[in-house]
Protein backbone atom coordinates (compact mmCIF):
# COMPACT_ATOMS: atom_id res chain seq x y z
CA UNK A 1 0.00 0.00 0.00
CA UNK A 2 1.65 3.45 -0.85
CA UNK A 3 1.99 6.32 1.33
CA UNK A 4 -1.29 8.44 -0.31
CA UNK A 5 -3.49 5.72 -0.63
CA UNK A 6 -2.61 5.46 3.27
CA UNK A 7 -3.17 9.43 3.43
CA UNK A 8 -6.33 8.94 1.36
CA UNK A 9 -7.82 6.43 3.82
CA UNK A 10 -6.68 8.74 6.71
CA UNK A 11 -8.55 11.86 5.33
CA UNK A 12 -11.42 9.47 4.72
CA UNK A 13 -11.49 8.50 8.15
CA UNK A 14 -11.51 12.29 9.44
CA UNK A 15 -14.30 13.21 6.71
CA UNK A 16 -16.46 10.49 8.56
CA UNK A 17 -16.54 11.51 11.55
CA UNK A 18 -18.76 14.94 11.32
CA UNK A 19 -20.99 12.81 8.80
CA UNK A 20 -21.73 10.60 11.30
CA UNK A 21 -22.35 12.51 14.07
CA UNK A 22 -24.70 14.58 11.48
CA UNK A 23 -26.52 11.20 11.04
CA UNK A 24 -27.24 10.84 15.01
CA UNK A 25 -28.27 14.53 15.02
CA UNK A 26 -30.53 14.09 12.57
CA UNK A 27 -31.68 10.18 14.26
CA UNK A 28 -32.21 11.93 17.70
CA UNK A 29 -34.52 14.99 16.39
CA UNK A 30 -36.43 12.84 13.98
CA UNK A 31 -38.52 11.99 17.40
CA UNK A 32 -39.09 15.59 17.53
CA UNK A 33 -41.74 15.76 14.84
CA UNK A 34 -43.58 13.12 16.12
CA UNK A 35 -46.95 14.28 17.12
CA UNK A 36 -47.66 13.87 21.34
CA UNK A 37 -45.55 14.13 24.06
CA UNK A 38 -43.17 10.19 24.56
CA UNK A 39 -44.15 9.85 28.47
CA UNK A 40 -47.80 9.86 26.71
CA UNK A 41 -46.62 7.20 24.27
CA UNK A 42 -44.67 4.94 26.80
CA UNK A 43 -47.82 5.17 29.16
CA UNK A 44 -49.91 4.13 26.50
CA UNK A 45 -48.24 1.20 25.71
CA UNK A 46 -47.46 -0.06 29.27
CA UNK A 47 -51.42 -0.13 29.59
CA UNK A 48 -52.40 2.86 31.65
CA UNK A 49 -55.47 4.15 30.06
CA UNK A 50 -55.17 6.76 32.57
CA UNK A 51 -51.91 8.08 33.87
CA UNK A 52 -51.85 10.56 36.80
CA UNK A 53 -50.27 13.71 36.44
CA UNK A 54 -47.27 12.66 39.15
CA UNK A 55 -47.09 9.48 37.30
CA UNK A 56 -46.47 11.76 33.70
CA UNK A 57 -44.09 14.13 36.08
CA UNK A 58 -41.92 10.99 37.20
CA UNK A 59 -41.57 9.33 33.94
CA UNK A 60 -40.65 13.14 31.82
CA UNK A 61 -38.09 13.37 34.60
CA UNK A 62 -36.75 9.95 34.39
CA UNK A 63 -36.33 10.19 30.74
CA UNK A 64 -34.92 13.52 30.90
CA UNK A 65 -37.08 15.12 29.11
CA UNK A 66 -37.30 18.37 30.47
CA UNK A 67 -33.58 19.17 29.85
CA UNK A 68 -32.79 21.25 27.12
CA UNK A 69 -32.99 19.73 23.38
CA UNK A 70 -28.76 19.72 23.53
CA UNK A 71 -28.57 18.49 27.07
CA UNK A 72 -31.13 15.93 25.95
CA UNK A 73 -28.89 14.64 22.69
CA UNK A 74 -25.63 14.64 24.31
CA UNK A 75 -26.93 12.51 26.88
CA UNK A 76 -27.94 10.22 24.23
CA UNK A 77 -25.13 10.01 22.35
CA UNK A 78 -22.38 9.53 25.11
CA UNK A 79 -25.00 6.45 25.67
CA UNK A 80 -24.80 5.56 21.63
CA UNK A 81 -21.56 5.68 21.97
CA UNK A 82 -21.38 3.32 24.44
CA UNK A 83 -23.73 0.75 22.48
CA UNK A 84 -26.66 1.60 24.49
CA UNK A 85 -29.56 2.56 22.27
CA UNK A 86 -32.09 2.41 24.97
CA UNK A 87 -34.97 -0.12 25.30
CA UNK A 88 -37.80 -0.96 22.70
CA UNK A 89 -41.08 0.28 23.77
CA UNK A 90 -42.98 -2.74 22.79
CA UNK A 91 -41.33 -6.20 23.11
CA UNK A 92 -39.10 -4.30 26.40
CA UNK A 93 -35.42 -5.85 25.04
CA UNK A 94 -32.75 -3.48 24.36
CA UNK A 95 -32.54 -2.20 20.62
CA UNK A 96 -28.91 -3.18 20.18
CA UNK A 97 -30.16 -6.95 21.00
CA UNK A 98 -33.09 -6.30 18.61
CA UNK A 99 -31.24 -5.43 15.57
CA UNK A 100 -28.50 -7.73 16.34
CA UNK A 101 -31.56 -10.73 15.80
CA UNK A 102 -32.43 -8.91 12.62
CA UNK A 103 -29.24 -8.88 10.60
CA UNK A 104 -28.60 -11.96 9.36
CA UNK A 105 -32.10 -12.47 7.43
CA UNK A 106 -31.16 -8.74 6.01
CA UNK A 107 -27.75 -9.58 5.51
CA UNK A 108 -28.41 -12.79 3.58
CA UNK A 109 -30.87 -10.71 1.67
CA UNK A 110 -28.77 -7.88 0.88
CA UNK A 111 -25.80 -10.09 0.00
CA UNK A 112 -28.10 -12.52 -2.23
CA UNK A 113 -29.26 -9.07 -3.69
CA UNK A 114 -25.93 -7.33 -4.44
CA UNK A 115 -24.70 -10.57 -6.13
CA UNK A 116 -27.63 -10.49 -8.30
CA UNK A 117 -27.77 -6.86 -9.25
CA UNK A 118 -23.63 -7.16 -10.26
CA UNK A 119 -24.37 -10.03 -12.21
CA UNK A 120 -27.25 -8.42 -13.67
CA UNK A 121 -26.22 -4.94 -14.45
CA UNK A 122 -22.76 -6.21 -16.36
CA UNK A 123 -24.90 -8.60 -18.48
CA UNK A 124 -27.10 -5.91 -19.15
CA UNK A 125 -24.67 -2.95 -19.83
CA UNK A 126 -22.60 -5.23 -22.13
CA UNK A 127 -25.28 -7.11 -24.36
CA UNK A 128 -27.41 -3.49 -25.05
CA UNK A 129 -24.05 -2.01 -25.43
CA UNK A 130 -22.87 -4.80 -27.91
CA UNK A 131 -26.29 -5.24 -29.47
CA UNK A 132 -26.92 -1.07 -29.32
CA UNK A 133 -27.72 -1.13 -33.10
CA UNK A 134 -29.84 -4.11 -33.42
CA UNK A 135 -33.03 -5.39 -32.23
CA UNK A 136 -31.99 -6.99 -29.02
CA UNK A 137 -30.42 -3.51 -28.17
CA UNK A 138 -34.06 -1.51 -28.75
CA UNK A 139 -35.57 -4.75 -26.55
CA UNK A 140 -33.22 -4.08 -23.83
CA UNK A 141 -33.61 -0.76 -23.46
CA UNK A 142 -37.73 -1.20 -23.89
CA UNK A 143 -37.32 -3.46 -20.60
CA UNK A 144 -35.18 -0.74 -18.80
CA UNK A 145 -37.83 1.61 -19.25
CA UNK A 146 -40.10 -0.38 -18.25
CA UNK A 147 -38.56 -1.29 -15.17
CA UNK A 148 -37.72 2.03 -14.38
CA UNK A 149 -41.30 2.68 -14.21
CA UNK A 150 -42.84 0.31 -12.15
CA UNK A 151 -42.64 0.46 -8.07
CA UNK A 152 -40.45 -2.36 -7.23
CA UNK A 153 -43.70 -3.58 -4.76
CA UNK A 154 -45.66 -4.34 -7.94
CA UNK A 155 -42.68 -6.25 -9.45
CA UNK A 156 -42.37 -8.42 -6.37
CA UNK A 157 -46.02 -8.99 -6.10
CA UNK A 158 -46.16 -9.77 -9.90
CA UNK A 159 -43.16 -12.46 -9.50
CA UNK A 160 -45.09 -13.62 -6.32
CA UNK A 161 -48.28 -14.24 -7.79
CA UNK A 162 -46.31 -16.40 -11.52
CA UNK A 163 -44.03 -18.06 -9.41
CA UNK A 164 -45.78 -19.33 -6.41
CA UNK A 165 -49.51 -19.18 -7.68
CA UNK A 166 -49.23 -20.28 -11.36
CA UNK A 167 -46.15 -22.33 -11.48
CA UNK A 168 -46.15 -23.42 -7.73
CA UNK A 169 -42.40 -24.05 -7.81
CA UNK A 170 -41.10 -21.13 -5.69
CA UNK A 171 -42.75 -20.31 -1.82
CA UNK A 172 -44.16 -17.49 -1.35
CA UNK A 173 -42.57 -16.25 2.04
CA UNK A 174 -40.46 -17.02 4.93
CA UNK A 175 -36.69 -17.81 4.89
CA UNK A 176 -36.85 -21.47 5.96
CA UNK A 177 -34.43 -22.87 2.95
CA UNK A 178 -32.01 -21.80 0.15
CA UNK A 179 -35.14 -21.50 -2.68
CA UNK A 180 -37.08 -18.71 -0.20
CA UNK A 181 -34.35 -16.60 -1.21
CA UNK A 182 -34.78 -16.67 -4.65
CA UNK A 183 -37.67 -14.37 -5.56
CA UNK A 184 -36.71 -12.02 -2.50
CA UNK A 185 -33.17 -11.37 -4.29
CA UNK A 186 -34.57 -11.55 -7.55
CA UNK A 187 -36.93 -8.96 -7.01
CA UNK A 188 -34.97 -6.47 -5.54
CA UNK A 189 -32.03 -6.31 -7.75
CA UNK A 190 -34.04 -5.84 -10.89
CA UNK A 191 -34.57 -2.54 -10.95
CA UNK A 192 -30.98 -1.49 -9.99
CA UNK A 193 -29.31 -3.62 -12.16
CA UNK A 194 -31.22 -1.80 -14.71
CA UNK A 195 -29.61 1.35 -13.47
CA UNK A 196 -26.77 0.35 -13.09
CA UNK A 197 -26.66 -1.25 -16.52
CA UNK A 198 -27.48 1.59 -18.13
CA UNK A 199 -24.66 3.33 -16.81
CA UNK A 200 -22.34 0.58 -17.73
CA UNK A 201 -23.95 1.55 -21.16
CA UNK A 202 -22.86 4.64 -21.74
CA UNK A 203 -19.82 4.49 -19.96
CA UNK A 204 -18.55 1.65 -22.52
CA UNK A 205 -20.25 4.06 -24.97
CA UNK A 206 -17.71 6.17 -24.06
CA UNK A 207 -14.78 4.07 -23.46
CA UNK A 208 -15.47 2.53 -27.18
CA UNK A 209 -15.41 6.47 -28.80
CA UNK A 210 -11.64 7.08 -27.68
CA UNK A 211 -9.07 6.37 -29.88
CA UNK A 212 -6.90 3.19 -28.14
CA UNK A 213 -10.39 1.73 -28.93
CA UNK A 214 -10.84 2.75 -32.72
CA UNK A 215 -7.15 1.63 -33.04
CA UNK A 216 -7.51 -2.12 -31.66
CA UNK A 217 -10.67 -1.67 -33.97
CA UNK A 218 -8.17 -1.07 -36.66
CA UNK A 219 -5.85 -3.45 -35.64
CA UNK A 220 -8.84 -5.90 -36.68
CA UNK A 221 -9.33 -6.78 -33.21
CA UNK A 222 -12.93 -8.24 -32.60
CA UNK A 223 -16.02 -6.24 -31.11
CA UNK A 224 -16.01 -8.83 -28.80
CA UNK A 225 -12.80 -8.66 -27.29
CA UNK A 226 -12.47 -5.16 -27.27
CA UNK A 227 -15.85 -4.34 -25.44
CA UNK A 228 -14.61 -7.48 -22.99
CA UNK A 229 -10.76 -6.39 -22.56
CA UNK A 230 -10.60 -2.75 -23.87
CA UNK A 231 -13.06 -1.00 -22.67
CA UNK A 232 -15.07 -3.05 -19.90
CA UNK A 233 -11.92 -2.76 -17.31
CA UNK A 234 -11.92 1.37 -17.75
CA UNK A 235 -16.31 1.47 -17.82
CA UNK A 236 -16.49 -0.35 -14.75
CA UNK A 237 -14.72 2.13 -12.42
CA UNK A 238 -18.36 4.06 -11.56
CA UNK A 239 -20.13 1.39 -11.73
CA UNK A 240 -18.31 0.19 -8.78
CA UNK A 241 -19.18 3.04 -7.01
CA UNK A 242 -22.67 2.93 -8.02
CA UNK A 243 -22.90 -0.19 -6.66
CA UNK A 244 -21.63 1.01 -3.18
CA UNK A 245 -24.34 3.49 -3.41
CA UNK A 246 -26.99 1.16 -4.07
CA UNK A 247 -26.35 -0.78 -0.88
CA UNK A 248 -28.50 2.10 0.49
CA UNK A 249 -31.15 1.48 -2.12
CA UNK A 250 -31.54 -2.40 -0.94
CA UNK A 251 -31.49 -1.63 2.21
CA UNK A 252 -34.60 0.75 2.22
CA UNK A 253 -35.86 -1.51 -0.36
CA UNK A 254 -35.51 -4.14 2.00
CA UNK A 255 -38.55 -2.60 4.01
CA UNK A 256 -40.85 -3.68 1.14
CA UNK A 257 -39.47 -6.98 0.23
CA UNK A 258 -39.46 -8.10 3.39
CA UNK A 259 -42.83 -6.43 4.34
CA UNK A 260 -44.09 -8.44 0.91
CA UNK A 261 -42.36 -11.95 1.83
CA UNK A 262 -42.91 -11.57 5.09
CA UNK A 263 -39.17 -12.07 6.57
CA UNK A 264 -38.33 -11.41 9.87
CA UNK A 265 -35.05 -8.85 9.06
CA UNK A 266 -34.52 -4.82 9.47
CA UNK A 267 -37.25 -3.65 7.34
CA UNK A 268 -39.47 -5.46 8.92
CA UNK A 269 -38.36 -4.35 12.46
CA UNK A 270 -38.78 -0.75 11.20
CA UNK A 271 -42.30 -1.45 10.02
CA UNK A 272 -43.00 -3.10 13.25
CA UNK A 273 -41.47 -0.01 15.28
CA UNK A 274 -43.99 2.20 13.38
CA UNK A 275 -46.90 0.41 13.78
CA UNK A 276 -46.27 0.42 17.72
CA UNK A 277 -45.16 3.96 17.70
CA UNK A 278 -41.83 2.50 19.03
CA UNK A 279 -39.41 5.17 18.62
CA UNK A 280 -36.43 4.07 20.12
CA UNK A 281 -36.51 0.96 17.80
CA UNK A 282 -37.00 3.24 14.97
CA UNK A 283 -34.13 5.42 15.87
CA UNK A 284 -31.84 2.68 16.13
CA UNK A 285 -33.08 1.59 12.61
CA UNK A 286 -31.89 4.78 11.28
CA UNK A 287 -28.66 5.37 13.00
CA UNK A 288 -27.90 1.45 11.90
CA UNK A 289 -28.60 1.75 8.27
CA UNK A 290 -27.06 5.01 7.93
CA UNK A 291 -23.81 3.83 9.73
CA UNK A 292 -23.54 0.83 7.12
CA UNK A 293 -24.57 2.79 4.39
CA UNK A 294 -21.65 5.18 5.03
CA UNK A 295 -18.93 2.74 6.09
CA UNK A 296 -19.78 0.66 2.68
CA UNK A 297 -19.50 3.54 0.46
CA UNK A 298 -16.32 4.79 2.51
CA UNK A 299 -15.05 1.31 1.86
CA UNK A 300 -15.57 1.01 -1.60
CA UNK A 301 -14.22 4.98 -2.20
CA UNK A 302 -10.37 3.43 -0.32
CA UNK A 303 -10.89 0.04 -2.78
CA UNK A 304 -11.79 2.29 -5.94
CA UNK A 305 -8.60 4.95 -4.80
CA UNK A 306 -6.21 1.67 -4.25
CA UNK A 307 -7.04 0.04 -7.69
CA UNK A 308 -6.60 3.87 -9.58
CA UNK A 309 -5.65 7.07 -7.66
CA UNK A 310 -6.07 8.71 -10.60
CA UNK A 311 -9.94 8.49 -10.57
CA UNK A 312 -11.49 10.78 -7.62
CA UNK A 313 -15.40 10.01 -8.58
CA UNK A 314 -16.58 11.91 -6.51
CA UNK A 315 -15.81 15.02 -8.48
CA UNK A 316 -17.26 14.22 -11.71
CA UNK B 1 -30.59 4.86 -29.69
CA UNK B 2 -33.91 5.10 -31.15
CA UNK B 3 -34.72 6.95 -34.67
CA UNK B 4 -35.91 10.14 -34.81
CA UNK B 5 -39.49 9.13 -35.62
CA UNK B 6 -39.11 6.62 -33.23
CA UNK B 7 -38.79 8.99 -30.35
CA UNK B 8 -41.60 11.08 -31.90
CA UNK B 9 -44.54 8.69 -32.00
CA UNK B 10 -43.63 7.42 -28.38
CA UNK B 11 -43.69 11.03 -27.13
CA UNK B 12 -46.71 11.58 -28.55
CA UNK B 13 -48.21 8.62 -26.79
CA UNK B 14 -46.71 9.63 -23.33
CA UNK B 15 -48.84 13.34 -23.62
CA UNK B 16 -51.92 11.62 -24.79
CA UNK B 17 -51.49 9.24 -21.77
CA UNK B 18 -50.72 11.22 -19.54
CA UNK B 19 -53.19 13.88 -20.78
CA UNK B 20 -56.16 10.80 -20.51
CA UNK B 21 -54.79 10.14 -16.92
CA UNK B 22 -55.29 14.21 -15.85
CA UNK B 23 -58.20 14.04 -17.53
CA UNK B 24 -60.41 11.61 -16.37
CA UNK B 25 -59.28 12.77 -12.65
CA UNK B 26 -59.69 16.14 -12.88
CA UNK B 27 -63.50 15.04 -14.72
CA UNK B 28 -64.29 12.31 -12.36
CA UNK B 29 -66.92 13.21 -10.77
CA UNK B 30 -68.91 13.65 -13.73
CA UNK B 31 -68.20 10.92 -15.56
CA UNK B 32 -67.45 8.25 -13.27
CA UNK B 33 -70.00 5.32 -13.40
CA UNK B 34 -70.72 4.37 -10.14
CA UNK B 35 -69.95 6.13 -6.71
CA UNK B 36 -66.38 5.02 -5.73
CA UNK B 37 -66.73 5.41 -2.03
CA UNK B 38 -69.97 2.56 -2.24
CA UNK B 39 -69.50 -0.78 -0.91
CA UNK B 40 -71.77 -3.88 -2.17
CA UNK B 41 -70.95 -7.13 -0.76
CA UNK B 42 -73.03 -8.82 -3.43
CA UNK B 43 -71.15 -7.94 -6.31
CA UNK B 44 -67.69 -8.07 -4.67
CA UNK B 45 -64.48 -9.45 -6.41
CA UNK B 46 -66.51 -9.75 -10.13
CA UNK B 47 -63.66 -9.70 -12.80
CA UNK B 48 -64.06 -7.23 -15.48
CA UNK B 49 -67.49 -7.64 -16.82
CA UNK B 50 -69.80 -5.54 -19.12
CA UNK B 51 -71.43 -3.81 -16.16
CA UNK B 52 -68.18 -2.76 -14.40
CA UNK B 53 -65.28 -2.48 -16.74
CA UNK B 54 -62.49 -2.74 -14.80
CA UNK B 55 -64.42 -5.49 -12.27
CA UNK B 56 -64.77 -4.49 -8.63
CA UNK B 57 -63.27 -5.37 -5.77
CA UNK B 58 -63.27 -7.11 -2.14
CA UNK B 59 -66.00 -4.32 -1.18
CA UNK B 60 -67.80 -4.45 -3.68
CA UNK B 61 -66.93 -1.19 -4.96
CA UNK B 62 -66.47 -0.41 -8.56
CA UNK B 63 -62.91 -0.30 -9.78
CA UNK B 64 -63.32 1.74 -12.60
CA UNK B 65 -64.58 5.25 -10.53
CA UNK B 66 -61.94 4.24 -8.16
CA UNK B 67 -59.05 4.47 -10.41
CA UNK B 68 -60.30 7.11 -12.05
CA UNK B 69 -60.37 9.51 -8.77
CA UNK B 70 -56.84 7.38 -7.40
CA UNK B 71 -54.75 9.20 -9.66
CA UNK B 72 -55.98 12.33 -7.88
CA UNK B 73 -53.78 12.46 -4.96
CA UNK B 74 -50.99 10.72 -6.54
CA UNK B 75 -50.50 13.65 -9.13
CA UNK B 76 -50.86 16.53 -6.50
CA UNK B 77 -48.95 14.91 -4.25
CA UNK B 78 -46.05 14.65 -6.27
CA UNK B 79 -45.92 17.78 -7.86
CA UNK B 80 -46.65 19.23 -4.42
CA UNK B 81 -42.87 17.24 -3.49
CA UNK B 82 -41.09 18.28 -6.05
CA UNK B 83 -41.75 21.66 -6.31
CA UNK B 84 -40.99 22.03 -2.74
CA UNK B 85 -37.95 19.75 -3.15
CA UNK B 86 -36.64 21.85 -6.38
CA UNK B 87 -37.12 25.42 -4.25
CA UNK B 88 -35.63 24.36 -1.73
CA UNK B 89 -33.14 22.82 -3.63
CA UNK B 90 -32.68 25.14 -6.17
CA UNK B 91 -32.42 27.93 -4.00
CA UNK B 92 -29.54 26.41 -1.33
CA UNK B 93 -27.67 25.18 -4.60
CA UNK B 94 -27.56 28.67 -6.39
CA UNK B 95 -26.81 30.19 -3.43
CA UNK B 96 -23.98 27.00 -2.35
CA UNK B 97 -22.85 27.73 -5.91
CA UNK B 98 -22.59 31.16 -6.23
CA UNK B 99 -20.60 32.07 -2.80
CA UNK B 100 -18.57 29.34 -2.83
CA UNK B 101 -16.09 28.94 -0.30
CA UNK B 102 -17.05 28.26 3.49
CA UNK B 103 -20.38 28.00 2.46
CA UNK B 104 -19.75 25.43 -0.15
CA UNK B 105 -17.73 23.28 2.61
CA UNK B 106 -20.48 23.37 4.74
CA UNK B 107 -22.68 22.67 2.50
CA UNK B 108 -20.73 19.77 1.18
CA UNK B 109 -21.04 18.21 4.73
CA UNK B 110 -24.29 18.62 5.38
CA UNK B 111 -24.96 17.06 1.75
CA UNK B 112 -23.02 13.67 2.53
CA UNK B 113 -24.99 14.02 6.08
CA UNK B 114 -27.96 13.61 4.18
CA UNK B 115 -26.94 11.27 1.49
CA UNK B 116 -25.60 9.34 4.53
CA UNK B 117 -28.69 7.66 5.14
CA UNK B 118 -30.31 5.64 2.71
CA UNK B 119 -33.18 7.81 1.16
CA UNK B 120 -35.59 4.96 1.65
CA UNK B 121 -35.09 4.47 5.07
CA UNK B 122 -35.05 8.32 5.64
CA UNK B 123 -38.33 8.49 3.61
CA UNK B 124 -39.95 5.09 5.80
CA UNK B 125 -38.58 6.76 9.06
CA UNK B 126 -39.79 10.38 8.74
CA UNK B 127 -43.24 9.29 7.80
CA UNK B 128 -43.17 6.67 10.58
CA UNK B 129 -42.37 9.32 13.52
CA UNK B 130 -44.91 11.68 11.83
CA UNK B 131 -47.84 9.12 11.87
CA UNK B 132 -49.49 8.72 9.02
CA UNK B 133 -50.70 11.28 6.95
CA UNK B 134 -50.22 13.38 4.01
CA UNK B 135 -47.92 15.98 6.11
CA UNK B 136 -45.32 13.25 7.11
CA UNK B 137 -45.30 11.83 3.27
CA UNK B 138 -44.40 15.35 2.13
CA UNK B 139 -42.08 16.45 4.48
CA UNK B 140 -39.97 12.39 4.15
CA UNK B 141 -40.17 13.05 0.37
CA UNK B 142 -38.87 16.57 0.04
CA UNK B 143 -35.90 15.81 3.21
CA UNK B 144 -34.65 13.11 0.97
CA UNK B 145 -35.37 14.53 -2.24
CA UNK B 146 -33.56 18.40 -1.77
CA UNK B 147 -30.06 17.44 -2.05
CA UNK B 148 -30.31 15.47 -5.00
CA UNK B 149 -31.80 18.90 -6.84
CA UNK B 150 -29.16 20.92 -4.80
CA UNK B 151 -26.41 19.44 -5.81
CA UNK B 152 -27.15 19.56 -9.65
CA UNK B 153 -28.26 23.07 -9.42
CA UNK B 154 -25.09 24.08 -7.49
CA UNK B 155 -22.60 22.41 -10.17
CA UNK B 156 -24.65 24.00 -12.93
CA UNK B 157 -24.34 27.50 -11.10
CA UNK B 158 -20.39 26.81 -10.47
CA UNK B 159 -20.37 26.30 -14.05
CA UNK B 160 -22.15 29.46 -15.53
CA UNK B 161 -20.42 31.56 -12.84
CA UNK B 162 -16.97 31.09 -14.77
CA UNK B 163 -18.36 32.48 -18.20
CA UNK B 164 -16.98 35.76 -19.36
CA UNK B 165 -20.49 37.72 -19.17
CA UNK B 166 -20.48 37.19 -15.24
CA UNK B 167 -17.43 38.83 -15.27
CA UNK B 168 -18.27 41.39 -16.84
CA UNK B 169 -21.17 42.17 -15.00
CA UNK B 170 -19.27 42.03 -11.89
CA UNK B 171 -17.18 44.63 -13.54
CA UNK B 172 -19.80 46.81 -14.26
CA UNK B 173 -20.80 46.41 -10.59
CA UNK B 174 -23.68 44.82 -10.76
CA UNK B 175 -25.52 43.77 -7.32
CA UNK B 176 -24.97 39.50 -6.63
CA UNK B 177 -28.85 39.51 -6.29
CA UNK B 178 -29.09 41.08 -9.75
CA UNK B 179 -26.77 38.44 -11.06
CA UNK B 180 -28.35 35.41 -9.28
CA UNK B 181 -32.14 36.35 -10.50
CA UNK B 182 -31.53 38.03 -13.79
CA UNK B 183 -28.46 36.41 -15.58
CA UNK B 184 -28.11 32.94 -13.57
CA UNK B 185 -32.05 31.62 -13.23
CA UNK B 186 -33.04 32.42 -16.38
CA UNK B 187 -29.98 30.14 -17.49
CA UNK B 188 -31.26 27.40 -15.48
CA UNK B 189 -34.49 27.01 -16.80
CA UNK B 190 -33.66 24.11 -18.98
CA UNK B 191 -32.21 22.03 -16.12
CA UNK B 192 -34.54 22.66 -13.55
CA UNK B 193 -37.59 21.84 -16.09
CA UNK B 194 -35.36 18.45 -16.95
CA UNK B 195 -34.74 17.89 -13.28
CA UNK B 196 -38.08 17.85 -12.24
CA UNK B 197 -40.03 16.06 -14.98
CA UNK B 198 -37.63 13.02 -14.01
CA UNK B 199 -38.00 13.56 -10.73
CA UNK B 200 -41.52 13.62 -10.30
CA UNK B 201 -41.70 10.33 -11.62
CA UNK B 202 -39.40 9.28 -8.88
CA UNK B 203 -41.20 10.76 -5.97
CA UNK B 204 -44.46 9.26 -7.61
CA UNK B 205 -43.17 5.59 -7.28
CA UNK B 206 -41.53 7.24 -3.69
CA UNK B 207 -45.24 8.17 -2.73
CA UNK B 208 -46.48 5.02 -4.02
CA UNK B 209 -44.24 2.94 -2.28
CA UNK B 210 -45.24 4.79 1.32
CA UNK B 211 -48.90 4.45 1.09
CA UNK B 212 -48.68 1.17 -0.34
CA UNK B 213 -46.65 0.25 3.54
CA UNK B 214 -49.17 2.22 4.90
CA UNK B 215 -47.81 5.51 5.58
CA UNK B 216 -49.14 7.88 3.34
CA UNK B 217 -52.23 8.20 1.56
CA UNK B 218 -54.97 6.33 4.30
CA UNK B 219 -57.85 4.13 3.00
CA UNK B 220 -60.84 4.91 2.22
CA UNK B 221 -59.31 7.59 -0.34
CA UNK B 222 -58.88 5.81 -3.44
CA UNK B 223 -55.18 5.80 -4.35
CA UNK B 224 -53.74 3.41 -6.56
CA UNK B 225 -51.03 1.72 -4.24
CA UNK B 226 -53.86 1.88 -1.23
CA UNK B 227 -55.64 -0.21 -3.53
CA UNK B 228 -52.58 -2.36 -4.56
CA UNK B 229 -52.24 -2.57 -0.60
CA UNK B 230 -56.13 -3.33 0.29
CA UNK B 231 -55.94 -6.56 -2.47
CA UNK B 232 -52.82 -8.33 -1.33
CA UNK B 233 -54.83 -10.36 0.75
CA UNK B 234 -57.11 -11.59 -2.84
CA UNK B 235 -54.44 -11.60 -5.14
CA UNK B 236 -54.38 -14.91 -5.75
CA UNK B 237 -57.80 -15.08 -6.56
CA UNK B 238 -58.46 -11.74 -8.23
CA UNK B 239 -54.73 -11.17 -9.55
CA UNK B 240 -56.71 -8.35 -11.63
CA UNK B 241 -57.59 -5.99 -8.44
CA UNK B 242 -53.59 -5.15 -8.19
CA UNK B 243 -52.72 -5.71 -12.09
CA UNK B 244 -55.18 -2.51 -12.95
CA UNK B 245 -53.45 -0.35 -10.23
CA UNK B 246 -50.06 -1.38 -11.01
CA UNK B 247 -50.97 -0.42 -14.64
CA UNK B 248 -52.07 2.51 -13.87
CA UNK B 249 -48.86 3.82 -11.97
CA UNK B 250 -46.73 2.27 -14.71
CA UNK B 251 -48.33 4.25 -17.60
CA UNK B 252 -48.06 7.81 -15.32
CA UNK B 253 -44.63 6.92 -14.44
CA UNK B 254 -43.55 5.98 -17.88
CA UNK B 255 -45.10 8.64 -19.85
CA UNK B 256 -43.34 10.60 -17.14
CA UNK B 257 -40.13 9.50 -17.67
CA UNK B 258 -40.42 9.31 -21.21
CA UNK B 259 -41.28 13.25 -21.37
CA UNK B 260 -38.67 13.42 -18.96
CA UNK B 261 -36.16 12.13 -21.36
CA UNK B 262 -37.29 14.12 -24.48
CA UNK B 263 -37.12 17.05 -22.64
CA UNK B 264 -33.44 16.25 -21.23
CA UNK B 265 -32.43 15.44 -25.32
CA UNK B 266 -34.37 19.02 -26.26
CA UNK B 267 -32.45 20.91 -23.75
CA UNK B 268 -29.27 18.66 -24.75
CA UNK B 269 -28.25 18.56 -21.01
CA UNK B 270 -27.25 15.03 -20.06
CA UNK B 271 -27.06 14.08 -16.06
CA UNK B 272 -24.02 12.59 -15.43
CA UNK B 273 -24.24 12.12 -11.89
CA UNK B 274 -22.44 8.78 -10.07
CA UNK B 275 -24.48 9.61 -7.31
CA UNK B 276 -28.20 8.04 -7.02
CA UNK B 277 -30.77 9.79 -5.01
Amino acid sequence: MSIQTIQFIKNKIISLIPVLIGISFITFSLVFITPGNPEDIILEQSGMTVASEGERLQLRQELGLDDSFWVQYLHWLINVLHGNLGNSFHTGRGIVEEIYMRIPYTTIIACGAIGLTTLFSLLYGLVSNYYSHGRIGRLLSLYGQVCLSVPGFLIAIMLVYFFCEVMGIMPSGGLTDVSGLVLPTISMSLISSVMIGQVLNRQLALELDKYYCKVARLRGLSRKRILLEYALPNAVMPVIAMLGNYTGAILGGSVVIEYIFSIPGLGAMALEAIHFRDYPMLQGYVLFTGIVYVMVNSIVDIVLYAINPKMDLRER
Amino acid sequence: MPKMSDSKWSIYLSIFVLLCIIVSGLAAPLIMPYNPFQPDMSIRLQSPNSEHWLGTDALGRDMLSRMMLGSRNTIILSLVCTSIAMTAGGIIGMLVGYYGQTADKIYNVICNIFQGIPGTCLMIAIAGFWGPGIGGLILAVVISNWTGFSRIIRAEVIRIRQAGYIEGLICLGAGDMRIIFHHILPNLRGIMLVLGTQRLGRSILSIAGLSFLGLGIQPPAPDWSVMINDSMLYYRSAPYLVLIPGCGIFLLVSSINNIGKHLERCFGWHKNEVRPE
